[in-house]
């Protein structure tokens, strides 16, 4: 269980994220939405370590943030936007990134390695690949060291239809047993593979549902109108 | 870790950046030698070289693959890994990438057309302005989150330690000479690496006429090895000042 308990965070004197409290289970899949500004990225930022932030805590199985690099080894990220060192290929990357952990080769997931043929193309360099093999590579590096909590930020931008449904079904899959939260604009994608919902609002959590809970609250909705209408309700 | 520093050593070496400096330094320094009679005209040539080019290209390479790399650095950040590993990886491999280029660019014609005591100070002095300027580098691509102020900051410090404090010494010498402002020169000058290098560098040339002031008052107020002993001690200064600063800067950065 990953725990978020009253996390505070400014940047300066501007509040970004305003005493947060949340809980994620395991076998769960949670979308993050929110309009733009709302402090989404700053939560996954601080979820992950990367930033700092002033009060609160956040624990994984009560390790907590603090242990750096115990808390960091059971999570798995796959960030928007990846950009690897130029000059290096994909199967140096890999190479690289096994041997930082001492996790044996038997143990590794390399189903989405192998499902998007990365093989064919690990001698390219990194500097060369289009946005979606860069996407791919992201993925496939997410998923790479089985670990407990899966963060996904905008997993299907830039992917063609067939990565798209590919990273889909993986998402899907790996949901049992593991903490997946995805970020997304395409929201059609977060209806299929949600279980629930956290919405965030002026550096608040405007809510924090179920997904059956969320649809049976506004009856025959997709979670599109549904966003729609909170969207329209603030402005 | 040392697999981390060996990766990204090794992506810098690829890098064209990194390539072309060395093939510069290379054709440049050569060229020194070759088109001048004597050696200690292409040493003295190679001082300019050491003074202005390599703090130029050692500071813009520095923050341009600094922040051409935060993204990678995000994903570094969330392996199982601590703050200050993903530090000294990061700048440790590019500070070894830049003496190696130095070492070969500047160290191989050296060699070959000045084997001796002044051109290894020379590839000293060039090894530790190369320190000194990634370390503020660092320093300044850490705490200036926009990219393209950043860079322009590297420049105007470069700009700043190269030539506008040695104007502004100029015109501080021209308005206070009924002055004794002998001592006061020599102090101000040790606020800056770059003048500290050239001085060190004259001594060792023999040059310290050719430098004008404050060389030769160096030399009269301090003695030779205390004068130098002294730079030294400012130049370590200089290395670890800025590179802890831009350590902590990168511990406490939100990314």
């Amino acid at each position: 269980m990953l725990h978020v308990d009253s996390l505070t965070k400014k940047f300066g004197r501007l509040e970004v994220l305003n005493s947060i409290q949340l809980e994620f289970q395991k076998g769960t899949v949670t979308g993050i939405l929110g309009p733009n500004g709302s402090g989404k990225t700053t939560l996954i930022k601080c979820l992950l370590g990367l930033c700092h932030f002033e009060k609160g805590n956040i624990a994984l199985n009560a390790i907590s943030i603090k242990s750096e690099k115990e808390y960091k080894s059971y999570f798995g990220y796959m960030p928007q936007i990846g950009r690897y060192p130029e000059n290096m290929s994909i199967g140096d990357l890999f190479e690289l990134l096994v041997s930082l952990r001492n996790q044996p080769e038997n143990e590794l997931d390399l189903e989405l390695w192998e499902l998007f043929k990365l093989e064919n193309i690990k001698s390219q360099r990194l500097g060369k690949l289009s946005g979606g093999t860069v996407q791919k590579v992201s993925a496939a590096l997410a998923y790479l060291f089985k670990p407990e909590v899966i963060v996904l930020d905008e997993p299907t931008a830039g992917l063609d239809p067939l990565a798209t449904e590919i990273m889909k079904e993986k998402i899907r899959k790996e949901s049992s047993g593991k903490i997946t939260l995805i970020t997304s604009h395409i929201l059609n994608d977060l209806d299929e593979l949600c279980s629930h919902i956290v919405f965030l609002n002026n550096h608040k959590i405007a809510f924090s549902k179920s997904m059956k809970e969320l649809k049976a609250s506004r009856q025959g909705l997709t979670l599109n109108q549904i966003v729609a209408q909170l969207l329209q309700g603030e402005a | 870790m040392s697999t981390l520093l060996a990766f990204l050593l090794s992506n810098h070496l690829k890098s064209r950046f990194v390539i072309g400096y060395t093939l510069i330094l290379l054709l440049v320094s050569s060229a020194l030698f070759i088109f001048t009679d004597n050696p200690q005209k292409g040493l003295l040539g190679g001082v300019n070289l050491v003074l202005l080019f390599v703090p130029l290209v050692v500071s813009l390479y520095t923050g341009i693959s600094l922040y051409h790399g935060e993204d990678f650095t995000r994903v570094l950040l969330t392996q199982s890994l601590s703050r200050n590993q993903v530090y000294w990886s990061s700048t440790g491999s590019l500070q070894l990438s830049l003496q190696a280029a130095l070492l070969v660019g500047l160290g191989i014609p050296l060699l070959l057309f000045a084997p001796g005591m002044p051109a290894v100070a020379l590839l000293a002095g060039a090894s530790i302005l190369s320190l000194i300027f990634s370390g503020l580098s660092s320093l300044i691509a850490f705490r200036v989150n926009d990219k393209v102020k950043g860079i322009a900051s590297l420049f105007l410090m470069w700009l700043a330690f190269t030539l506008v404090f040695d104007g502004l010494i100029l015109l501080f010498i021209q308005l206070m000479s009924d002055y004794p402002i002998e001592a006061a020169v020599i102090f101000i000058n040790l606020l800056n690496p770059v003048d500290m290098c050239r001085i060190v560098l004259m001594q060792v040339l023999d040059a310290a006429a050719l430098m004008g002031l404050t060389g030769a008052l160096l030399t009269e107020y301090m003695g030779n090895l205390f004068a130098i002993l002294s730079v030294l001690l400012a130049l370590l200064i200089w290395l670890i000042v800025p590179m802890e600063l831009s350590r902590r800067s990168f511990l406490n950065k939100d990314f």
